[in-house]
């Protein structure tokens, strides 16, 4: 059985959440003995030729049927490949020559290529949908906070991608939702609900670096540990959650470590900039950070920090906080699909910024927390491996089954 | 075992005293001239990241106003003439202008030209070093035997990250005024512009002082919350009063022409009198609409009755100043004034039928104590610090209820006599009590060191 699957970012190089969601799916397939092919339709301002692979095509990025509004290349790319005939053929006959029996779409975006192209093709594939996020409402959200929107434009951008994401759900033979109230949704706008399956995000796990020099040169007692990517719901939750309360709270030395896209964007927030000095002898940035480095960042942080505000799906941080075993700040929307973990040992439930700056004052004068076993093999059942062994799994690859 | 007591603020102040530099300088004086103590006097400079030292006898100058930053820079020496011109007419346009007027150069040789008449232009420069008033100043060699004492606008004219690592690795002691946490509480009552700037102050102060010396219970137990909210060991902590005799001074001759002018406007009527600084938080407003309300229903008479405001304008009163002035019942009735010597507002307070303080928050309220002090009826919000300063001698109102203010303005205007039961100068404490105080806390924040000074002073 072969199954090609089409996403709006190159997965050849896997950092972040839906390119290592997509990579477990892929090894997932694979080790079942699918022949899996993925095809990125990718933003090549945002991508260099040497992170893609020679099957993945790059999109026009200036094709644009909303002008002037930021952050949609994702769904202008379906469009374009989908009303753009010599884009249409471009990947039209890459498909047709693979020849595949399923047609899987990380998120919605493709589907109006999927569409014409099944329509044109005539040929009997089956398609499903891989959501990563409820994605109208998420890009509703970015528009109008991120982006400068006016709600007028940012709504009709959202009844758009909410049209094409339910039709989508229609005609597919399965939807896999990343979390019950993705899934909820779905069932209600598209009456699908049978054919939803949820699967969460995970993580791969393996145990990370114990000791490095760098973190206990810098580190020379607790600290907090927020990874993020650049996503503007990362950098809008740390200002709302954790400098809103500002950092007084922790001695000057050296208490926080910001990893990953998101540092640049803290630190030019307002209210980090205007404590500079004091936040400059408590923060420690790490914009570029090795997995070694990152591992033993983990492996040593004294409380992980989940300060999202916004967004949908499920956050692949939220796992890996989880699997370390330590203690975890987290709003509700962070913890998003994994509802289970809401009274876990460890795990503390902050919706305001004052109770999140009360947590992190609480946690900080904690000691480290210590898991019974059984809570640490609890915490791991976020792993791809113990998601993919489960009932749900199976569910979804035996309507695969011819 | 060196004692330093900063005046940075005392050296940047160039107007009358009000509040926080009225304290620096009290104090001050105090220290100057105690036998028991050898103080030392210095400033603080962000450019050195350093404290310096300053001459006593120039100490003293600065701290009875006699020497301020401004009078130091112009006394500073001028460039020779034809230098200044070169600098102004040449230099500084030449190197504005030159990659406009270097334009079509090759980028590269452009760069190198501009760098060599850069440096020729700079030679022409080299013999005039730009004098400042840190020059007369020299850098203190802090040791872990050292006591720095400060008051002043810390949040201003202090790195307190840069006081903290040089206090982490030298060891000195460092103690501070804490006037309040209003920025912290209240922050709706400071200007937007210093939220952050005195919530950082007030948040790396807790890391920085040895000790904390309040001016009231009232910021003391602010003090204690706040550590408590967050989980910080708290400094020592004491409470001193602030004095309100203004400094002992007695009104040796009458109104200044200043005074004249404002005594003029008020006329034979009886005036309420309200000493603090035009800003949101001080609710003048309710005053305003208390003082309307009575006057437009005619329970109270314009030609009988006026409230005078005393003190600087602050941030966000234009509005309300131009509501006062132009409201045709009240404008005539509310007298501004600012910047009064100490003579002319005891003579101010001696002529006041009563005093007002509806303050939303204060650390002290020392308004309030002054008025007490002349044996003013007043009538004051409740604020914790205004309860706790006037000691059951005021009448303290929800500084909120418009309809309890209306009833105490016309009472204390119909009063007969604007006296209350206290002897005038027989309420609260002069500076003279309030230094044996701040001492008092100064030991406890830094007793051993205090200890070894006083040793040495006899």
């Amino acid at each position: 059985m072969k199954v090609v699957a089409l996403g709006t970012y190159p997965i050849k190089f896997p950092i972040h959440g839906g390119q290592r969601r997509v990579t477990a799916f892929r090894d997932a397939y694979v080790e079942r003995g699918y022949d899996y092919h993925y095809i990125a339709l990718y933003d090549p301002g945002s991508y260099k030729l040497e992170d893609v692979n020679p099957s993945d095509i790059p999109t026009d990025p200036t094709y644009s049927s909303f002008p002037d509004v930021p952050f949609i290349t994702d769904m202008e790319t379906g469009r374009y490949f989908a009303f753009n005939n010599e884009a249409f053929q471009a990947l039209a006959s890459q498909i047709t020559e693979l020849q595949p029996d399923f047609l899987a779409l990380e998120q919605p975006f493709l589907w109006p290529f999927v569409k014409r192209y099944l329509e044109e093709s005539r040929r009997p594939i089956s398609v499903f949908y891989s959501s990563q996020n409820a994605e109208g409402r998420l890009k509703y959200d970015i528009l109008r906070r991120n982006g400068g929107v006016r709600h007028a434009v940012a709504d009709r951008v959202k009844t758009a991608i909410d049209e094409c994401e339910f039709e989508l759900c229609r005609n597919s033979k399965v939807v896999i939702a990343v979390s019950e109230e993705d899934a909820r949704s779905y069932a209600e706008e598209a009456d699908c609900g049978d054919r939803i399956i949820v699967i969460r995000n995970g993580i791969d796990y393996s145990p990370w670096i114990r000791e490095s020099s760098e973190v206990s040169r810098i580190f020379g007692g607790p600290y907090f540990i927020f990874v993020g990517s650049a996503y503007p719901p990362n950098i809008e939750g740390f200002d709302h959650f954790v400098l809103k309360n500002r950092l007084y709270f922790l001695p000057p030395r050296k208490s926080v470590a910001v990893c990953g896209g998101a540092s640049d964007g803290v630190f030019q927030l307002n209210r980090y900039l205007g404590h500079l000095a004091s936040y400059s002898e408590r923060v420690q940035f790490f914009p570029k950070i090795d997995d070694d480095t990152l591992s033993a960042l983990k492996n040593n942080a004294h409380a992980f920090l989940l300060p999202i505000q916004t967004g949908g799906g499920s956050n692949l941080k939220t796992a890996e906080a989880l699997v370390s075993g330590k203690w975890v700040i987290t709003t509700s929307v962070a913890l998003r699909s994994f509802e289970e973990y809401r009274n876990a040992p460890g795990v503390i439930i902050a919706d305001t910024p004052a109770a999140f700056g009360e947590a992190m004052v609480d946690v900080y004068h904690r000691p480290p927390l210590i898991l019974s076993n059984d809570h640490v093999a609890y915490r791991r059942r976020v792993t791809w491996d113990s998601l993919f062994n489960s009932a749900e799994a199976d569910r979804f690859f035996d309507i695969l089954r011819p | 075992m060196a004692v330093y007591y900063d005046i940075t603020t005392s050296l940047n102040w160039a107007a009358s005293p009000v509040g926080i530099i009225r304290v620096e300088r009290e104090l001050g004086k105090r220290f100057y001239h105690d036998p028991e103590l050898l103080v030392q006097f210095c400033i603080y400079s962000k450019k050195h990241k350093a404290f310096l030292e300053v001459e006593r006898s120039t100490a003293l100058q600065i701290l009875d106003g006699k020497l301020n930053r401004k009078m130091l820079e112009e006394n500073l020496p001028k460039p020779p003439l034809s230098q200044f011109l070169f600098a102004q007419e040449i230099y500084k346009p030449f190197a504005r202008y030159a990659h406009v007027m270097l334009k079509g150069v090759r980028h590269d040789k452009a760069a190198n030209t501009f760098d060599d008449l850069k440096k020729m232009f700079d030679g022409e420069m080299l013999n005039w070093k730009e004098p400042t008033i840190l020059d007369g100043f020299s850098e203190i060699k802090l040791t872990r035997d050292d006591v720095i004492i400060t008051g002043g606008l810390d949040w201003e004219y202090k790195e307190l990250v840069e006081i903290n690592k040089a206090k982490s690795t030298i060891g000195f002691s460092y103690v501070a005024i804490l006037y309040d946490l209003i920025p912290i509480l209240y922050p709706q009552f400071v200007v937007p512009a210093y939220t952050e700037l005195l919530a950082g102050y007030f948040g790396e102060l807790f890391w920085t002082a040895d000790g904390l010396i309040c001016i009231s219970e009232t910021t003391k137990n602010d003090a204690i919350a706040y550590c408590e909210k967050w989980r910080l060991a708290p400094p020592s902590l004491s409470v001193f009063s602030l004095g309100s005799d203004f400094g002992g001074k007695v009104p040796s001759k009458g109104p200044s022409t200043h005074l004249e002018a404002i005594l003029k406007k008020i006329g034979n009527r009886r005036f309420g009198l309200y000493v603090s600084t035009l800003e949101p938080r001080k609710n003048h407003r309710i005053l305003f609409l208390s003082l309307w309300g009575e006057l437009a229903s005619g329970a109270l008479d314009g030609d009988e009755c006026a409230l005078v405001f005393v003190g600087k304008r602050g941030w966000n009163i234009f509005e309300f100043l131009f509501e006062v002035e132009h409201n045709p019942i009240v404008a005539d009735s509310i007298i501004l004034a600012e910047d009064l010597s100490d003579e002319d507002l005891l003579l101010l307070y001696k002529a006041a039928h009563f005093a007002l303080f509806p303050s939303y928050y204060e650390g002290y309220g020392l308004g309030l104590a002054e008025a007490l002090r002349e044996g003013k009826h007043v009538i004051a919000s409740d604020a914790p610090a205004l309860i706790e300063v006037s000691a059951g001698k005021a009448l303290h109102l929800d500084p909120n209820d418009t309809r309890a203010w209306r009833v105490a303005l016309y009472e204390a205007f119909k009063r007969k006599e604007g006296q209350i039961n206290i002897e005038p100068g027989g309420f609260g404490a002069t500076w003279d009590q309030s230094y044996d105080e701040f001492k008092f806390g100064l030991r406890m924040a830094a007793g051993d060191k205090i200890a070894r000074n006083e040793a040495a002073a006899s």
